[in-house]
């Protein structure tokens, strides 16, 4: 956790805007990536870069991107924060462009590992927070998949590990947007009941409103007085929140906005942030 | 005042708990006395009561009553009173006295109550500390920081987590710190008031001071001796001790001790409130310690039953003292061991 953070909500809620209008025009520009995941993720992600991972520093907590597909996200947060330059928002998916469709620790290290092939995200945390535990780093490791992603066989195996290992620093975010790809998640293959299901397998489980800056603020703070288990966040999302025609509708999953759809959405987000900042983006 | 932490003893009235506050007058005055001497900053002297004063026990109607047992000198400490349902109203306006500090509880039960009575306090011209009872048991993480907001909003000049039934560990304390200090207006003073349920009191305290930011001030409660309820609470002597070896404080132990050997130990001969290993029993099980005080006194069950009958209680029935639950719990056990029969 970043030391002495004062919690502006308003301001988070303000960033999460900005960062959804970065997440637009680097799909647009890039004719290439995926909207929807993207922005249903984008409030925790900002949250965590705002509040939580203090890239400034070796021993941080580290967040890894296992639905790397949202990277944009990421990436958003990551130019909010300085990572990624204003001039690197465009090349987004380009040939020789540090921000590839999935996160590539080899061109930012930030991303902390290189993600694509879903279901491996959780693995690799149980690893890093293994790792720590063994180091007696009191840092926490955060993993978030989407939804969809728990149909992959190894994110099983690592939850079964993480709570037979008792990982009460490895912190689990499901981005619970209901729909897989394009598809609801419960018509192709049922996950439900989540909660009890992870909870069965010796994980602290907690839903939240993955859109309120309050609840992620509460429950990100308040896991930490859960020992002895990892621990998990059930984020209920909408998948393309924030702009009024992708919400909840599949084909956003993967759809590149036309122009006049580039538009409509621009000025939608815009509406939101106000004054000057959409200049800066 | 070092380092930004405070002092505060709370003998005369974490020690009622004992015996109704019926110290005796000479016991009350030297105590108060010992304490000033000590260079203690601040001194609890008892509950705010609606009763009747009488000298021989450290319960107050009202300021003007309490200012009867202070020295001649009070030297630099300063003075308190808790108001534990007792309606601030009662009391005078502050009138630019030594005893400055109203101290309010908080339970999950009347925690609107303790805002009213908190709004009064600082109305009447008085520094106000909530006293959040029972803080890390009884209230959902959620609350606990809905609770820091809402403090925010009254802005009292301290507050202090109580762990009323010993719960916290290590760890705990670290959260709770930063939780409190992430929440909580930077410049309201973060107390914290320790039992000995596992007997690490001293350790926690340490602990606290270590993590705490140099800019907020931190306010530790003890007891002489560790008097209060059993099993007793952080010993101020202890805490004096640390902060002379490692804040380059001045508090004067020679003065403590004397109050300890003259009242102190005697009292304790008398009632016990050390450490017992039920207590440490219902504190991990994170539940009133009225319920291991119940089967203690049954006298007839051993540590390895109250472990096992205690584990039976749960949700809303923790923090409170529910005593049909503990009497049908004992009952179904004995009759499970065949010890009872019907």
């Amino acid at each position: 956790m970043k030391k002495s953070v004062s919690v502006n909500y308003n301001e988070l809620r303000h960033i999460a805007w900005k960062n959804r209008l970065r997440i637009l025009n680097m799909v647009h520009d890039g004719a290439s990536g995926h909207l929807g995941g993207a922005l249903s993720a984008c409030d925790i992600i900002t949250y965590l870069g705002e509040c939580v991972i203090d890239y400034s520093s070796d021993e941080r907590d580290r967040f890894i991107l296992s639905k790397g597909h949202a990277v944009t996200a990421l990436y958003a947060e990551f130019n909010e924060i300085g990572i990624v330059k204003n001039e690197e928002l465009s090349t987004f998916r380009k040939l020789n462009s540090r921000l590839s469709g999935h996160t590539n620790r080899e061109k930012i290290p930030e991303t902390e590992v290189t993600t694509g092939l879903l279901g491996q995200g959780v693995s690799y945390g149980v690893g890093m927070a293994f790792a720590k535990k063994l180091k007696k780093s009191k840092k926490t490791v955060y993993v978030m998949i989407g939804d969809g992603e728990t149909h992959e066989g190894q994110i099983w195996e690592a939850l079964m590990e993480a709570g037979h290992f008792k990982l009460d620093n490895l912190v689990l975010i499901i981005d619970r947007n209901g729909l897989c790809s394009h598809q609801p998640v419960e018509n192709v293959i049922s996950i439900e009941p989540l909660k009890e299901r992870l909870e069965s397998f010796g994980w602290f489980v907690k839903d939240i409103n993955g859109h309120s800056m309050e609840e992620i603020d509460s429950a990100i703070t308040s896991l930490k007085s859960q020992y002895g288990k990892p621990k998990c966040i059930i984020a209920h999302t909408v998948k393309g929140k924030g702009i009024s025609f992708m919400e909840n509708d599949g084909q956003w999953h993967r759809n590149i906005p036309t122009e006049k759809q580039y538009n409509v959405a621009k000025e939608e987000l815009e509406a939101q942030i106000g004054g000057n900042d959409v200049e800066s983006i | 005042m070092k380092d930004n932490i405070i002092l505060l003893d709370t003998s005369l009235r974490d020690g009622s708990h004992l015996n109704g506050g019926r110290f005796g007058k000479n016991m009350i005055i030297d105590t108060v006395d010992g304490l000033c001497r000590a260079g203690i900053d601040y001194v609890e002297l008892g509950f705010l009561t609606t009763n009747h004063y009488d000298k021989e026990i450290s319960l107050f109607g009202s300021i003007e009553d309490a200012r009867k047992v202070l020295p001649q000198d009070t030297k630099n400490t300063r003075f308190a009173l808790m108001a534990y349902r007792f309606d601030v109203d009662n009391i005078e306006d502050y009138d630019g006295g030594m005893i400055d500090l109203i101290r309010t509880t908080f339970h999950v039960y009347d925690f609107e109550e303790g805002i009213s009575n908190c709004k009064k306090t600082i109305k009447k011209g008085y520094k106000c500390s909530v006293n959040l009872i029972n803080f890390y048991g009884a209230y959902t993480e959620e609350q606990k920081i809905n609770n820091f907001k809402r403090i925010n909003d009254i802005h009292p000049f301290a507050i202090s987590m109580a762990d009323t039934y010993g719960l916290l560990d290590v760890p705990e304390i670290e959260y709770v710190y930063e939780l409190a200090d992430k929440y909580l207006d930077k410049d309201i003073i973060l107390g914290i008031h320790l039992h000995e349920n596992k007997g690490i009191s001293y350790a926690l305290a340490q602990r606290f001071l270590q993590i705490k930011d140099k800019n907020r001030i931190a306010l530790i409660d003890g007891t002489l001796y560790g008097i209060g309820e059993v099993p007793g609470n952080l010993r101020i002597e202890q805490i004096c001790e640390f902060m002379n070896k490692y804040h380059g404080t001045n508090y004067n132990m020679d003065e403590i001790y004397k109050l300890i050997d003259q009242y102190f130990i005697k009292l304790k001969k008398i009632k016990n409130w050390d450490y017992e290993l039920p207590y440490a029993i219902s504190s991990k099980y994170g539940i009133n310690r009225k319920y291991a005080q119940f089967l203690i006194e049954k006298g007839d069950v051993g540590i390895y039953d109250i472990n096992r009958i205690l584990a039976n209680v749960h949700g809303p029935d923790k923090p409170s003292y529910n005593k049909a639950l503990i009497t049908e719990l004992y009952n179904k056990f004995k009759l499970e061991k065949g010890y009872l029969s019907l």
